[in-house]
């Protein structure tokens, strides 16, 4: 048991190297066609980038599947970690970050302040080039600290 | 039937699947199926990659499987030839059968209920799907089709559902039709039979229940994906 909850963490945070990888290297680099309308908004609700939910997704059903039809096997506890590192994803970078929904509106935590301001500062840039911050959930300390400071008490 | 027992068996149901909505494809009047082509084959094409895959992994590990009695013997990754037809002649004829309707029934009857029976069955299905994890059809293709649903009721919030479900109603005339079939109505043995330890062992006839949540969600993927492709397509 002890294993498998390991596995799902472990996987929850490889995510987060995945996720930074691939945002600073496949889309800011071969896939930047995808990305491109997550920098320069376009009309309508849904951005090409939101491929890139369907492609995560792909792996997550299939180790949960295969995990789950071998015995709920490890195989089960990656595709869990990769589902909820997305779900994570979601809720921090569509609706807290973008607001593309106007849900839990008022939250105030510094860590989220800092995620926040973290990614606007990697949406300064409106190229493919010269980005910076590319993580997600672990982002520089000056960030937290800058948050800190500012907080209201 | 003594007619129905033949090796082209399903490759026959999907050529009467796809006859008259390919034969009526090339008017200009009243729908151009043609001309909606473009976004119709790239519906087609993905959500068909995803159910193959699907498929491929369930024919493998025994949850369901197919009889050569009824099959030309073609085989492609591990499935017939006739399955893979199968994920282009259904949609090809349920879109059809969608923008019949809207064509020509000028109410959309349906638009009221659309979206809270959405919200209603997509939570029935993901929580029937919780409750019989253990059973690989009713979990995946509950949680897969009720996901869905919740997805359109609180993301994507389309105005399509209520001409969706109209048409799907009328779709299912066909569903019950062919599918009873494929799964051993009028025939001496099924064409695809299932692993009744995978799937709740309900019935509609010869149909498993699963079945016609299955074909709701291969619809719905389509017609999502087609409604996006044609919005894209006219900007």
């Amino acid at each position: 048991m002890a294993f498998y909850i390991f596995i799902f963490f472990a996987t929850f945070w490889f995510m987060e190297f995945m996720a930074w990888f691939t945002h600073k290297y496949v889309m800011h680099g071969l896939l930047w066609i995808l990305h491109k309308d997550h920098h320069q908004h376009e009309p309508g609700f849904f951005e090409k980038n939101d491929a890139f939910f369907l492609i995560f997704a792909i792996p997550s059903w299939l180790f949960t599947m295969f995990g789950m039809m071998n015995g709920n096997d490890f195989r089960l506890f990656i595709g869990l970690g990769i589902l909820a590192y997305g779900i994570v994803y979601f809720l921090v970078h569509d609706v807290l970050i973008h607001r593309r929904f106007k849900w839990f509106d008022n939250i105030k935590s510094p860590y989220f302040r800092a995620l926040r301001k973290a990614h606007k500062i990697h949406h300064k840039h409106l190229g493919k080039e010269h980005g910076e911050v590319f993580g997600m959930l672990i982002v520089p300390k000056k960030y937290h600290q800058e948050a800190l400071k500012t907080q209201k008490p | 039937m003594e007619w129905l027992e033949t090796k082209y068996l399903y490759l026959l149901l999907n050529i009467f699947t796809i006859s008259i909505p390919f034969w009526r494809s090339f008017e200009k009047k009243y729908i151009d199926y043609i001309g909606k082509w473009g976004p119709l084959f790239k519906a087609i094409a993905i959500t068909g990659a995803f159910f193959i895959i699907w498929d491929v992994i369930f024919t493998m590990n025994g949850v369901w499987g197919f009889n050569p009695n009824y099959l030309v013997g073609l085989d492609v990754f591990h499935l017939p030839i006739e399955e893979w037809l199968f994920f282009i002649t259904i949609p090809y004829a349920c879109l059809f059968i969608y923008e019949v309707q809207k064509r020509f029934v000028k109410e959309d009857y349906l638009a009221l209920m659309g979206k809270p029976f959405s919200l209603l069955l997509g939570l029935i299905l993901v929580a029937s799907a919780i409750g019989n994890h253990e059973k690989a059809y009713t979990f995946w293709n509950f949680l897969f089709c009720g996901g869905f649903l919740l997805v359109h009721y609180f993301i994507i919030r389309p105005n399509f559902l209520g001409r969706f479900y109209f048409s799907y109603a009328i779709g299912l005339l066909g569903f019950f039709f062919v599918n009873g079939i494929l799964t051993g109505t009028g025939i001496d043995e099924p064409v695809v039979w299932y692993n009744n330890d995978e799937n709740l062992g309900i019935r509609v006839g010869t149909i498993p229940v699963e079945d016609i949540f299955y074909g709701l969600l291969l619809i719905l993927m389509n017609l999502t994906l087609y409604e996006y492709f044609k919005g894209k397509q006219k900007s």
